[in-house]
């Protein structure tokens, strides 16, 4: 017979439900209940799972509910944790809240369970975010949590990536190296030698499309200005538009008309749905949007499309044909292809 | 059997249950303790009082800042002195890279033939974002390379200052890290997967709170009524702001401030129990958190 593990269903349960965890994170848990913490009741395994597994409220409130369902042990003794706990595996699996709102609006009639709904607002405009909870002992058992297409974090560090290092001002770095060779080949104390320091002379053109379409991105795109910030470009340039980047606004109420800065060269990235989210094919939007990256081509390369939606989504659509544009590359906004935006950004 | 943390053992601190027993697993998994809460809330005091009551010494406090590099906490390479010493009389000394070589706070600390320490990353969400990856290594095994440092020059370096190129713990002593941060930045997923996690929650009882003042003030006896008085009152001021919205409520730290000034004047309870305590001021660290304060007292019934 094989021995039931330790938390095994616990951590099942929780991967089940979305939990990023991994084989250290269990055996981190296994070790801890070994050593006996978490072991005086329910509520103490609850702190200590917390602890090692949960990185947000909303973890946290799913591990309590979750192990809240595991059956009671009679005695809350270390040898007899890993039978009861490992029984939840198979006896409460069906009683564990579901963690999509489809599923909870499916409860069986006889326990008169609702949904009910409540919107917090975004805090960067755009729709509100939809929280969802049932009346009942499971008030909060579940929550609906925004998930960017891609996390700012993740796009600020892929920002990073697009580094030009070029020195550049005032020779205030100390060369250690020309100094060294310097005093090498003298037979005095020779003076140090000093460069410009290196700094990132990638520019940045942003514009991005806030017409009536992406307004379920306006978080995403806010996200996106924020991250870009942290990149450390040498320029930052945003703009917004309506459907075609041909006339650029320095706002997002679009009441400022304005034209693309002068200077050297900049990367240029659009973050549009090219119409794809409402399913429309548009030749002439397509063709001005191929005028428009014709006529900026001397002063901004390389040149990328970001949409919204997935690959899947642009056939038949405007994006299809804005996909096809000479000299423009298009990608779809999630992690992966992110990174090969920007990577595309850099030239490669 | 290992020492365990208590937190009622020091005289300056005084932690919950739920909070020791976290320490402890973190000591006892060899992970590190990452430490969330307000500020004020005795975050940094957590990692001096855990020191102090498993008698590992003074912490090793490393507060970090924007522009700290990873590679500094572990070891530094003083490259600017090796060429004075180079242009000095006696030349042959700056030959060797290795006696330019010494380890910084962290890589000490992790050092195996070094004692035992506590180490306190203290805000590292002040750090540029690449830092807590560059870290996460080092947390996760506690061993590093010293890269500098060339491979055949390794075995002088370990003779004469202790350590080679690969630095590591002792085994299953490794040293106890705690980090904090005020959630000023997100701090990436595999670094918070990689931590305990615990949260100071701000004590709201006036139990806890006057245990906090008697750790940290001399309260004379004939003063016993008036920090009472100003428990109460500092309860309600907070649990005003907080429904101000202020940006930073009054913590512990503020509190504590604020007894002493009410000792130190020579306040009497009725200029603290009234509607407007004296120096409650002192509670508040931003302009506008008074301004939205006062607004809110205003409103009040």
């Amino acid at each position: 017979m094989i021995e039931p593990l330790v938390l095994e269903g616990v951590f099942r349960e929780l991967c089940r439900c979305g939990m990023a965890l991994s084989v250290r994170d269990y055996l981190d848990a296994v070790s801890a209940v070994a050593r006996g913490f978490g072991c005086a009741d329910k509520t103490a395994l609850i702190r200590i799972c917390q602890a090692l597994w949960a990185r947000s409220s909303d973890e946290g409130r799913l591990v309590r509910v979750v192990i809240e369902r595991a059956a009671q042990p009679s005695e809350w003794e270390r040898p007899h944790i890993s039978s009861a706990l490992a029984a939840m595996a198979s006896e409460n699996r069906a009683e564990v809240v579901p963690s999509s709102p489809r599923a909870a609006t499916e409860s069986p009639a006889e326990s008169s369970t609702r949904v009910r709904l409540q919107f917090a607002p975004s805090r960067d405009g755009g729709l509100p975010l939809p929280r969802a909870a049932l009346h009942g002992s499971l008030e909060d058992a579940f929550v609906l949590d925004e998930r960017p297409l891609v996390s700012e974090r993740a796009m600020a560090v892929a920002w990073r990536r697009l580094y030009r290092p070029a020195r550049h001002g005032p020779p205030i770095e100390f060369d250690i190296e020309a100094t060294a060779r310097a005093q090498s080949v003298s037979y005095g104390v020779v003076q140090p030698v000093f460069v410009p320091a290196r700094s990132n002379r990638a520019r940045v053109v942003l514009a991005i499309d806030v017409s009536a379409s992406m307004v379920a991105w306006q978080s995403f795109g806010s996200s996106l200005e924020r991250s870009l910030a942290q990149g450390r470009m040498a320029q930052v340039s945003v703009f917004y538009f309506e459907n075609v980047p041909d006339v650029l606004f320095r706002r997002r109420t679009l009441d400022e008309s304005c034209s693309l800065p002068d200077g050297e060269r900049s990367a240029l990235l659009v973050l549009s749905d090219a119409g794809a989210a409402r399913g429309y094919r548009r030749p002439e939007r397509a063709r001005r949007t191929r005028e428009f990256f014709a006529g900026t081509a001397s002063r901004l390369q390389p040149m990328v499309w970001l949409n919204p939606l997935p690959r899947g989504r642009w056939r038949g659509t405007t994006a299809e044909l804005i996909a096809k544009v000479p000299g423009l590359a298009s990608f779809c906004a999630n992690p992966v292809e992110f990174t090969r935006a920007i990577d595309a950004l850099r030239g490669h | 059997m290992e020492p365990s943390y208590s937190g009622t053992r020091t005289d300056f601190y005084h932690a919950p249950a739920e909070v020791s027993d976290l320490v402890n697993l973190a000591i006892a998994l060899g992970r590190p303790l990452l430490i969330e809460g307000e500020p004020g809330c005795g975050k940094t005091k957590l990692a001096y009082s855990v020191a102090s009551e498993l008698d590992l010494g003074e912490p090793e406090r490393i507060s970090i800042k924007s522009t700290s590099r990873a590679r500094d906490l572990l070891y530094r390479y003083d490259a600017m002195r090796r060429l004075q010493d180079a242009q000095g009389i006696d030349r042959t000394k700056a030959q060797a890279l290795y006696p330019y070589i010494s380890l910084g706070p962290l890589g000490a600390a992790i050092h195996g033939a070094n004692p035992r320490r506590v180490v306190l990353l203290d805000e590292i969400d002040k750090a540029d974002i690449d830092f807590p990856n560059d870290i996460l290594d080092v947390l996760d095994g506690y061993s590093f390379t010293v890269d500098d440092l060339p491979v055949a020059e390794a075995e002088r370096c370990l003779a004469e200052q202790g350590f080679g190129r690969q630095v590591a713990s002792a085994p299953r002593k490794p040293p106890v890290v705690l980090i904090t941060s005020n959630r000023e930045k997100r701090l990436p997923e595999a670094f918070l997967r990689r931590c305990i996690f615990v949260e100071l929650c701000f004590p709201e009882s006036e139990v806890e709170l006057r245990r906090i003042i008697s750790k940290n003030v001399i309260v004379p006896s004939e003063s016993d009524a008036l920090v009472t008085s100003a428990l109460r009152a500092f309860l309600t001021i907070r649990k005003r702001s907080l429904n101000a919205a202020v940006a930073k409520p009054p913590a512990t730290s503020e509190l504590i401030d604020w007894v002493r000034a009410l000792l130190w004047s020579r306040a009497t309870v009725e200029e603290v129990a009234g509607a407007e305590p004296r120096w409650w001021r002192i509670l508040f660290k931003i302009k506008q958190d008074i301004e939205a304060y006062t607004a809110a007292t205003q409103d009040a019934p």
